[in-house]
């Protein structure tokens, strides 16, 4: 399993502090579960053969991105075969893996797993969709509803899934929740890369974004990125892994696909956290008391368009 | 405080434009892959095109042989009798430059043949005619080699409707209708196509001595600025006008594009039914592409 200092387990001892990431830069097949799911099986066999102790997809990596009418044909519950199949294979090492969940009630989801040990740590359910632009994910998806950090072998987590970080309180909120390492799983296609000095181009919104939530949250945080076309979007590949601080410690390669090992020294956290202690000090109450005025005016203002005066913060030059 | 006067602003801004570079490496690097991929997809491994001489097809030639290895691209150059014997001499020069074969056919007969009926046609229609006779060519070819037709639009001439539709703008697949003109040379030459071709005149070669820049009534690098900042930066009609385009030139240019949509998009469909094509039967085009590959019958 995992490598290097002592392994064990969650329940006794001391955590593994040093984990082998392998990062599945992958490109899956649109719509077809089958050949995703073989893959998926492979890519873990090559990272075991690797001596990986993680190992992580990204965003819907079992069904490609641009399903449009194809998502309830791909969609997965807790009970699918294909779906236990790759949580079994979680055994000796910990993987993440994007999918769409059905939910019991028939709604669906674009979701992160993460397994260990042949069990589903968590899923997180992709909150932000994207609908704008080339995106449509409002029409095919239900929102997830929890942002939650959760305890691994090899430390606290928190996973995202692309949109998802484009909202920093997203980030916030896990490194409030003790996240050390934050996962986000992408499937990001290029947009503005025509031009190389206007720095329009997504690549490089997601680059500074990731590396100031490592810088301003103190934590690892990793980008896993798919590649390949899909209806004319190219998506970028380019996963990273950054520490805290924002060092970039691990590139993968823009647009190729690969199975890239790297490692994670989890003692890190701890180094850059006592040098730059910002966490302690972070005043949740004062966060969340405006939050909940902001909250409370959104809800009490008036549109502009009804004639009903402007309340919202600012307006007027002056704090309510 | 000292405040910036709009004039100097505007100069500013359109002198960013000017001076930016397209980022050459990285769009070769994805076109190259969407052709490499885009052709895979379907089962097929080769790729046919139409070669004018001129720069658009060239580039996408070059990047064609770069994606798909030369052995399995054929250019075919398609010359009407009025055509300059230039662009013929000029597509020659490109396929040896990247390595592909060249395949000629005469488009001369078909044409003729056809307008002995109709003497009085315009030459748009004859255009148009030429334009969708050379299509018809491509797509037979591309059943005879069982490779993709690959489309040669750029950018700028989707927008403006400077095509024919179901001629020249059909294609399965078209690596640089996302590159404006200007974009397409400076592409072109990155990628090594002969200058000879980049700095000649473009022109659609319907009649001899035509050019596109004079037919459009300006140039691409005035048309291009002006579609940077009203397409990719969203600048409206005043604010371009701000920006010291002629307010004319913009109304030109926001009427073609706008009339000419309908180039752009699949033809309607009128919705009757519970479930549509074109509203809401919405399936990715690659859907096909794995299905084809698990059940090839």
């Amino acid at each position: 399993m995992a490598v290097t200092e002592v392994p064990t387990t969650i329940a006794s001892g001391p955590r593994l502090r040093t984990v082998r990431l392998a990062i599945a830069q992958v490109a899956p097949r649109l719509g077809d579960l089958g050949a995703n799911v073989e893959m998926h099986l492979e890519t873990i066999a090559a990272a075991r053969a690797a001596n990986a102790g993680l190992v992580l997809f990204p965003e819907l990596s079992t069904t490609g991105y641009q399903l449009k009418d194809l998502v309830p044909d791909v969609a997965m519950d807790a009970g699918n075969p294909a779906f236990r199949a790759l949580v079994d294979a979680s055994r000796g090492l910990a993987l993440g893996f994007g999918f769409v969940e059905e939910s019991a009630d028939h709604r669906f989801y674009n979701s992160y797993a993460f397994c260990d040990h042949g069990q589903v740590t968590h899923v997180h359910r992709k909150v932000y969709l994207p609908t704008y632009g080339l995106f449509e994910e409002g029409r095919l998806y239900a929102s997830g509803e929890q942002l939650r950090a959760f305890d691994t072998r090899l430390g606290r987590v928190g996973t995202l899934v692309c949109e998802d970080v484009w909202h920093p309180s997203t980030a916030y909120v896990l490194a409030q929740d003790g996240a050390e390492c934050i996962v986000a799983a992408a499937a990001s296609p290029l947009r503005g890369a025509d031009v190389s000095d206007t720095g329009t181009s997504n690549v490089n919104v997601w680059h500074t974004a990731l590396q100031m939530y490592s810088q301003l949250f103190g934590c690892w945080v990793v980008l896993v990125n798919r590649v390949g076309f899909e209806d004319g979007l190219a998506f970028w590949g380019g996963s990273r892994v950054i520490a805290p601080g924002g060092r970039v410690a691990f590139e993968a390669p823009l647009l190729e696909a690969g199975l890239f090992v790297t490692e994670i020294d989890w003692n890190e956290v701890r180094r850059y956290r006592v040098g730059d202690p910002t966490l302690r000090s972070e005043r949740l109450d004062i966060t969340i008391a405006e939050l909940e005025r902001i909250q409370r005016q959104r809800r009490t203002s008036g549109s502009g368009m009804t004639g009903a005066p402007d309340v919202s913060p600012g307006a007027d030059g002056r704090d309510r | 405080m000292t405040r910036t006067q709009p004039a100097a602003m505007a100069e500013r801004l359109r002198r960013g434009y000017r001076e930016h570079a397209l980022n050459a490496d990285l769009t070769e690097r994805v076109l190259v892959a969407f052709l490499r991929d885009g052709v895979q997809k379907t089962g097929a491994t080769r790729a046919v095109l139409g070669l004018s001489g001129g720069v658009d097809s060239a580039l996408v030639v070059f990047l064609a042989a770069r994606a798909l290895g030369p052995g399995n691209v054929t250019g075919i150059v398609m010359p009407y009798r009025t055509s300059n014997p230039e662009s013929e001499a000029d597509a020659r020069l490109v396929a040896e430059a990247c390595g592909v074969a060249l395949l000629r056919v005469d488009i001369t007969p078909q044409v003729d043949a056809y307008f002995e009926r109709f003497p009085d046609a315009a030459s748009l229609r004859r255009g148009n005619k030429m334009a969708r006779e050379r299509m018809t060519i491509l797509y037979d070819h591309s059943a005879a080699s069982g490779g993709l037709v690959l489309g040669t639009s750029n950018k700028t001439e989707l927008f403006l409707g400077y095509g024919t539709i179901h001629g020249d703008m059909a294609s399965a697949l078209n690596p640089i209708g996302d590159l404006y003109k200007t974009q397409v040379w400076a592409l072109a030459r990155a990628v090594g196509v002969p200058g000879r071709v980049i700095d000649k005149s473009p022109s659609a070669d319907l009649w001899a001595g035509q050019t596109d820049e004079e037919e459009l009534g300006f140039t691409y690098a005035e048309v291009d600025e002006l579609l940077h900042f009203m397409i990719e930066r969203r600048y409206r009609h005043d604010e371009l006008v701000a920006l010291g385009f002629d307010a004319r030139f913009v109304a030109r240019i926001e009427d073609l594009v706008t009339r000419s949509q309908y180039k752009r998009r699949m033809p309607l469909i009128c919705k009757i039914s519970g479930r549509s094509i074109g509203h809401d039967f919405r399936y990715p085009r690659d859907w096909s592409a794995h299905r084809d590959r698990k059940d090839p019958a």
